[in-house]
């Protein structure tokens, strides 16, 4: 049990925790949102292109400008490699430079940027010397004239062409400057040959200003080129196209990782309504175990308070011992009483059927003999009415009056009427005799044991009425409403008993006044039933539940035992039939027993 | 002459268009200093102490500070600095002070940044001769630096923060307040007219060509003896003077210096990578001659050494 709790505990936590961290890292996939570090790559670009751009510029205006601040030179180099780190901080992120394809992109931006500040700052060299000197041309040639005038003019046409050369040399290395060809370039070092030429026919003091002149002509022929050249190899490298094929592949990647964003969205979507679904089914759960819970704890106080009531109950047990010592005396007594009720029922049956037995004989002859008499008579009769004819015929009259005296003091006439009568009259007391023995025997059933048999019961109710009719008789009149009914197995002495009780209570039920006793009968299906109802004086509804009590009665000591109901209970019970009562007070009293036909006796 | 004339006025011309197409930028090729940094004090005293610290050399004989001496215009006097060895080393010293202007660091420029430059110095076999293993251990022994460390960095002691710190510090080396700093800010009564002329000088020689940007020079590299052969006039080659070459192995970049930074070039004699010119007179002469090809007026030679002494800047308010 505990066991199996803390499994089920460590299970739950374990499922919670992979719930959690499934539902984080759904979210954490789906919330990296990454257009916000895409937008901020794609800045970094082109603030990168931008600065490069800006380089180009600076490079463009270091050209032209003859004192130039090269700082601006350096500082977008110094920007860009910055922005780069931002830029790498951020890719990181985005785990790219494990991508061969990514990896060529950054590889060639960095070569780019790499050769590209190489001939920048080669071009920085180039490119300040080369100012300077063409910046200082005019200059030197100028010094050069101004000696050359002040030279005594002895040849002024060889001077003039000095000074012609001169200032083409230092005219054609300006224009070449502009315009850098090789034909240009021959033409200064023509001049150049020119000039050194003339340097040797000029007095020594030239010789110093001509050097230099010719000094910074042949840089500018020599650095002129070369800065032209490391123009056209920064123009070559292609920075900034290295940076847009990287926002391309920054636009594809966003694209991409747009799309499984969206793909984890859904997943989370899902997954979180499944979480809910997953959620409502635990509420529910935990409501039931709420319940589940109440019900323990109800059981629990329950328990407690079983335990007080046993407290209560073993004190009880004392006490109640005691009252079923004292029941089992009542009804051992009631067994007793119900015992010596049946005993004497069965004795007295005894004793009637031994009576009827007996009185049978008797009857058999008084009966035939009275029928025997009865014709006797009738012949006797017819010889009477014959001598009375013959009287007339008869003289003396003294013996007919005599005779006629006689016949008038014993009264023949009324005589000879009234035999006939008595006659009847026996046989009728008779044949009355033969019912009440036969009733009784039938009541008592000494003919047969006491076993269940098939018995038609309306034969047994009859029987019973006769033995209390007399009973009856002052009392109520009889109304009988019979439906055929089968035979039923029962036994059929103990029903008779129940009726009889019934009746006679029925009877006893009524007042001064002649009442009415209904019997009915029916059968439905499987069952028998049989009503005795009276119009007596009802029972009232506080006693209704206690007339099939033992010893319960409303009648004087001596007339009523109280056993009555009970035993016929009993007997009901037996048959597991059912005995009810309907009364009302004033109205009368129905009782109704139902019997099954069958006894499906187990054992 | 009138052809001469009209021939000169169309050089000018010619000379000048480009310029005229661009105009120059206002404030000229000069620039004033920055003002000093706001960076983060911890790591600024965590750097000025290493800076000051010889632990950071093998045998905990030199410091930083031993070469660069802050009070002494950032290096020191010497043509060549002794090692922790005492042997000298290959080249004169540079000012510490603002070089974190410089776009490079070293003669040969092959630091590009001041953590790097550190990272050189300290495991240079001519220099600290140390190693970062050590340098780090020790320092990380010191609980001062520790907690110090700890208080600056998330990751307390490590190479890179060592480094870190020793940039910072020199990030905030900068000398401000120099007089021709003031006159650039606007006050042009400040600098005398000999100097104003000797700015002028300046440009019109072409010094400018090479020492301009905010710290008149440092952002560029230059071959030594562009219009002569500085190396063979001097003699003595040594490997150091190849410059660049040794970095690049670049025949074009035999020779090739990074231009350096003018200011408080007064007081940083001796000058070149070589500490050759003592004085700032000869090394005037030694510009003129190998990198403009020109002859100076001595007067405007003085003007120039006039011009130059007004880039002496302050340090924690003095001048240097
Ligand atoms: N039909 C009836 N009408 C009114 N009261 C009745 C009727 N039947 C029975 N009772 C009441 O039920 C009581 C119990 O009846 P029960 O037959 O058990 O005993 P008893 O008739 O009093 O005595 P006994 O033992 O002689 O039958 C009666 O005393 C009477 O009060
Ligand atoms: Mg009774």
């Amino acid at each position: 049990m505990m066991l199996t709790r803390r499994r089920s505990f460590l299970l739950l936590a374990t499922s919670a925790a992979l719930l959690a961290s499934v539902l984080v890292y759904l979210y954490l996939m789906s919330k990296a949102d990454e257009s916000d570090t895409y937008a901020q790559a794609r800045d970094l670009i082109r603030q990168i292109k931008q600065n490069d751009s800006q380089w180009e510029n600076e490079i463009l205006k270091a050209r032209t400008t003859i004192n130039y601040n090269y700082d601006p030179l350096v500082s977008p180099l110094v920007e860009m490699k910055q922005l780069w780190r931002a830029f790498d901080n951020i890719e990181a992120h985005h785990r790219h430079a494990a991508t061969p394809a990514w990896r060529a992109a950054y590889a060639d931006y960095q070569q780019a940027l790499e050769d590209k500040s190489r001939w920048v700052e080669r071009f920085k060299s180039h490119n300040a010397i080369l100012r300077n000197s063409l910046a200082f041309l005019p200059t030197a040639a100028d010094g050069i004239q101004v000696q050359l005038g002040q030279l005594d003019a002895t040849d002024t046409l060889r001077l003039h062409s000095i000074a012609t050369d001169t200032y083409d040399l230092m005219l054609s290395s300006l224009e070449f400057a502009q315009m850098t060809t090789d034909d240009k370039a021959a033409d200064i070092l023509v001049g150049l040959n020119k000039l050194a030429v003339n340097k040797e026919r000029l007095p020594a003091e030239f010789h110093g200003p001509i050097d230099i002149l010719s000094n910074h002509i042949a840089l500018i022929l020599r650095e002129q080129p070369r800065v032209n050249q490391l123009l056209e190899q920064i123009e070559a490298v292609a920075v900034a196209e290295r940076l847009d094929t990287i926002t391309q592949m920054l636009d594809r990647d966003e694209r991409a990782a747009l799309l499984i964003d969206q793909r984890y969205h859904f997943y989370l979507l899902v997954f979180s309504t499944l979480l809910m679904l997953l959620l409502l089914y635990m509420a529910v759960c935990l409501l039931r175990s709420f319940s589940e819970i109440n019900r323990v704890n109800r059981a629990l106080m329950g328990a407690n308070d079983e335990l007080e009531q046993r407290v209560e109950r073993r004190t009880l047990a004392l006490t109640q011992a005691s009252t079923a010592l004292q029941r089992e005396i009542d009804e051992r007594t009631l067994l007793e009483s119900q015992l010596v009720q049946s005993e004497k029922l069965a004795s007295l049956g005894q004793l009637a059927a031994g009576v009827a037995h007996e009185v049978n004989n008797p009857i058999g002859f008084v009966s035939s003999n009275l029928g025997a008499l009865d014709d006797y008579f009738s012949r006797l009769q017819d010889m009477l009415k014959a001598y009375r004819q013959a009287e007339i015929a008869i003289d003396p009259a003294t013996l007919s009056a005599s005779l006629a005296t006689l016949r008038t003091e014993i009264e023949l006439d009324y005589i000879l009427d009234d035999i006939p009568l008595l006659i009847r009259e026996s046989k009728d007391g008779i044949s009355r005799v033969g019912q009440i023995v036969k009733d009784l025997k039938d009541f008592s059933r000494v003919d047969s044991n006491q076993d269940w048999q098939w018995a038609n019961l309306q034969q047994g109710i009859e029987s019973t009425l006769n033995i209390v009719a007399s009973e009856l008789k002052y009392k109520a009149d009889l109304v009988k409403a019979y439906a055929p009914l089968p035979e039923v197995e029962c036994l059929p002495s103990q029903i008779n008993q129940v009726i009889m009780n019934l009746v006679v209570n029925a009877a006893q039920a009524m007042g001064p006044q002649r009442g009415t006793i209904t019997l009915r009968s029916g059968c439905e299906g499987e069952q028998v039933w049989i009503e005795v109802a009276d119009n007596g004086c009802g029972i009232p509804a506080d006693s209704l539940q206690k007339i099939f009590d033992p010893f319960y009665t409303t009648k004087p000591v001596g007339q009523g035992t109280g056993l009555g109901l009970s035993l016929s209970y009993g007997i009901i019970k037996r048959h597991r039939g059912e005995i009810h009562v309907l009364s009302e007070v004033g109205v009368g009293t129905t009782f109704r027993i139902e019997l099954p036909v069958h006894q499906t006796r187990a054992a | 002459m009138p052809i001469a004339r009209s021939l000169r006025q169309l050089g000018a011309v010619l000379a000048l268009l480009p310029a005229v197409a661009l105009a120059q930028t206002v404030g000229g090729p000069l620039s004033p200093l920055p003002p000093v940094p706001e960076l983060a004090a911890e790591r600024v005293e965590l750097g000025r102490r290493l800076f000051n610290d010889p632990r950071l050399s093998s045998d905990n004989s030199l410091s930083c500070a031993s070469c660069h001496r802050l009070d002494q215009g950032g290096a020191d006097n010497l043509p060549l600095s002794p090692g922790f060895d005492g042997k000298p080393l290959p080249v004169n010293t540079p000012s510490v002070f603002n070089a974190s202007l410089n776009a490079r660091q070293f003669w040969d420029g092959r630091a590009q940044t001041l953590e790097e430059q550190a990272h050189l110095v300290v495991q240079s076999p001519a220099e600290m001769g140390s190693d970062w293993q050590v340098v780090v251990r020790r320092i990380a022994d010191d609980p001062d630096y520790r907690a110090g460390f700890a208080r600056a960095y998330d990751q307390g002691v490590d190479e890179h923060n060592v480094q870190n710190a020793l940039a910072t510090f020199q990030r905030t080396l900068l000398t401000p307040g120099s007089r021709f700093d003031r006159y650039l800010q606007g006050d042009t009564a400040i600098l005398s007219t000999d100097e104003k002329y000797g700015y002028q000088r300046f440009q019109e020689y072409g010094c400018i060509a090479c020492h301009q940007g905010v710290n008149i020079g440092g952002n560029m590299l230059q071959k030594f003896g562009v219009l002569g052969d500085y190396f063979k006039d001097r003699g003595n080659p040594t490997p150091a003077d190849l410059g660049r070459f040794n970095v690049t192995g670049d025949e074009e970049d035999r020779h090739v210096f990074k231009v350096p930074s003018l200011r408080n070039v007064a007081v940083t004699a001796p000058y070149f990578h070589d500490g050759s010119a003592a004085t700032l007179e000869a090394a005037v002469d030694v510009m003129f001659r190998y990198q403009l090809g020109r002859t100076p007026s001595d007067e405007d030679k003085a003007l120039i050494i006039q011009f130059l002494k007004t880039l002496t800047g302050q340090w924690q308010g003095k001048p240097l």
